[in-house]
């Protein structure tokens, strides 16, 4: 018996340690509030406290609360709890009866804002709750500059690590087998591309905080104290500071490289580690601090960003590195050196394109929790168009590897085939730099929440609006009934539930409400049988405009239990 | 940097290998972090 008892402890403990990284949320959310949500209060209270479930930036949070004629009533600005680092306070005025709005928006670790709205009364005699306008504020992080700036900065240091791994690994072997020629074109564009990227990640970071802390981007003095005050910010700082060392060591690799000698000096045999660990060690970052390191399985999900980063960076940078070497070899050597450089990078771009693709597959299918997302959300929209540019490179790279590379050491075809890979060099290099785009705007998107596996299940869609639909689930007739179905308001929900045209008394019938837009908690409430059939509860569960999972939970006096979801659409 | 003197070429050297070292720990903290 103690022995099973054992076992049985040690089953919950594996179960809950398994189960706890599945749960674990991309977003910050309230876990409580005070004054509760929808509460009436006797006396007014002193201050509103909000618990989240991580500690969030009081300087990157906003919480307004407002009277029915929307005047705010706060009296001073938001301060961390002395007692718990999770609680977010702002104080009231002395408020008097009435009903008050209680409006946050916070910034998550990962660097996305999170909002969300409840309303508390100050009684006794509050009267009904009003309609509250719900101030409007993006939801996403993504603004145009931002979206700019975010994908300069990977463009950048993508180009930057591809360019320095095309002159020391892939195209070093031309100087020493076509005299002549040099590799300084392909160096002079590494420490272009890294200096604009040592300015294009700071403005990025800058840019990203003030839209967090509402500020202008020329505050330099008040955001830059911040850059590093969330796992995000400081994820990127990390990563800028890596690049400097980066380019740092990248600099001293090129500068004692001899690439017209036989073998690799002891000087640049310590220096090349250096610099492409760095750069490996740059590639890690963005992954870390963005949604790789806030998806399970957190190790994998962070691997195969990064996979995808070194490849992406070998492709996109040798591309570009073959560009430059195009124009930089004199004329009379160009077909001689293509003919050292081509081939050898083909053989890395084969592998790198089928690494790139495998690792963004598998990613995909980790941040996606259901099929349906890959069409229904814009985050699995903008993967689709990120897929389609990269499928639409393919068959330039397929002509390049399977035409013009065997072409090229053919004497009569080489003019024509340098000509060609060129332009389809060019072509590639174009479009890999516009599915840099999309994975900068793919990253910048809030990942579906698991909660979107109910869409996918749900027996109908309704709202925005009254809602009154009837579908049917095992020989039962379910009429779902919400009014007025708007969010951050108490509701009305019945469910009427019968069965061969008879009223299905004695029941148990709870609904659990989801969140579908992002990761929230789940809010359960018991209905009550208030007429033959007619279960119902007044509540106010939609705390924010969007989209949400109603399940209901039946359990018949006979018969077996059944649930039902349906997704319902509430606007303020 | 040819006519530089080979110890300072060598110094520089290790530089930048410390330079990759320390940008592995700083990746692996923040790895520690996450993971």
């Amino acid at each position: 018996m103690r022995i099973r008892g054992r076992i049985a402890a040690a089953t919950l403990v594996v179960g809950v340690g398994l189960a706890l990284p599945a749960v674990a949320s991309a977003h910050a959310y309230l876990t409580k509030t005070v004054p509760a949500a929808s509460v009436q209060l006797s006396s007014p209270p002193p201050n509103i406290q909000l618990t989240y479930d991580e500690a969030v930036e009081p300087r990157f949070a906003v919480i307004s609360v407002t009277d029915v004629n929307a005047h705010s009533v706060t009296s001073g600005t938001v301060t961390r709890s002395p007692s718990n680092p999770d609680t977010l306070i702002i104080p009231l005025k002395r408020i008097p009866e009435g009903w008050y709005l209680v409006y946050w928006r916070a910034i998550s670790v990962d660097g996305h804002p999170v909002q969300g709205a409840f309303t508390f009364a100050v009684g006794p005699n509050a009267g009904p709750a009003p309609q509250f306008v719900v101030p409007h504020i993006a939801q996403t992080a993504t603004s145009t500059p931002l979206l700019i700036a975010r994908w300069l900065s990977f463009l950048t240091v993508m180009t930057a690590i591809g360019l320095f791994i095309l002159r020391t690994l892939i195209a070093r072997p031309l100087v020493g087998r076509v005299p002549g020629t040099t590799l300084r074109g392909v160096s002079v564009a590494f420490f272009v591309s890294a200096a604009l990227a040592i300015v294009a990640i700071p403005a990025y970071l800058e840019e990203s905080t003030a839209i967090d802390s509402l500020r202008s981007f020329f505050s330099f003095g008040a955001l830059v104290p911040l850059w590093r005050t969330t796992a995000f910010g400081r994820g990127w700082f990390d990563l800028w500071i890596c690049f400097l060392l980066f380019v740092f060591a990248g600099a001293v690799a090129l500068a004692v490289d001899r690439p017209e000698l036989p073998r690799r000096t002891i000087a640049s045999l310590l220096a090349l580690p250096g610099a492409l660990a760095a750069a490996a060690a740059v590639l890690v970052l963005p992954g870390a601090s963005g949604h790789a390191g806030q998806t399970s399985p957190r190790g994998l999900a962070v691997l195969l960003d990064w996979l995808h980063l070194v490849s992406g960076s070998v492709w996109l940078g040798g591309l570009i590195g073959l560009l430059v070497l195009w124009r930089s070899l004199p004329a009379a050597k160009r077909v001689a050196g293509l003919v050292v450089c081509v081939p050898r990078f083909s053989n890395v771009a084969f592998v790198s394109v089928l690494v790139l693709l495998g690792s963004g597959v598998w990613a995909s299918i980790l941040h996606l929790p259901v099929l349906d997302a890959l069409w229904l959300t814009s985050y699995g929209k903008v993967i689709l168009i990120k897929a389609a540019i990269l499928l639409a490179t393919l068959p330039l790279a397929a002509g390049n590897l399977l035409r013009n590379k065997p072409q090229l050491g053919r004497a009569e075809l080489s003019e024509r085939a340098t000509k060609r890979l060129r332009a389809f060099v060019a072509g590639e290099a174009f479009l890999v730099a516009g599915a840099v785009f999309a994975a900068a705007l793919l990253s910048s998107l809030a990942p579906p929440p698991p909660a979107f596996a109910k869409e996918g299940s749900a027996l109908a869609k309704v709202g925005p609006g009254r809602v009154s639909s009837v579908s049917h689930v095992d020989g039962y007739t379910l009429k779902l009934l919400v009014s007025p179905n708007r969010a951050i308001a108490e509701n009305a929900f019945a469910l009427e539930l019968s069965r061969g045209g008879k009223p299905v008394r004695g029941a148990t019938v709870t609904a659990a409400f989801n969140q579908l837009d992002m990761v929230m908690p789940q809010q359960e409430y018991s209905l009550v049988e208030t007429q033959p059939g007619l279960y119902t509860r007044r509540a106010a569960p939609l705390v924010m405009v969007g989209t949400w999972g109603l399940t209901f939970d039946v359990t018949p006096k006979q018969g077996t239990p059944f649930e039902a979801t349906i997704v319902d659409r509430a606007n303020g | 940097m040819r006519n530089l003197p080979p110890q300072l070429l060598l110094a520089l050297s290790f530089a930048a290998l410390a330079a990759g070292a320390v940008a592995v720990i700083l990746a692996v903290l923040i790895l520690r972090t996450v993971l």
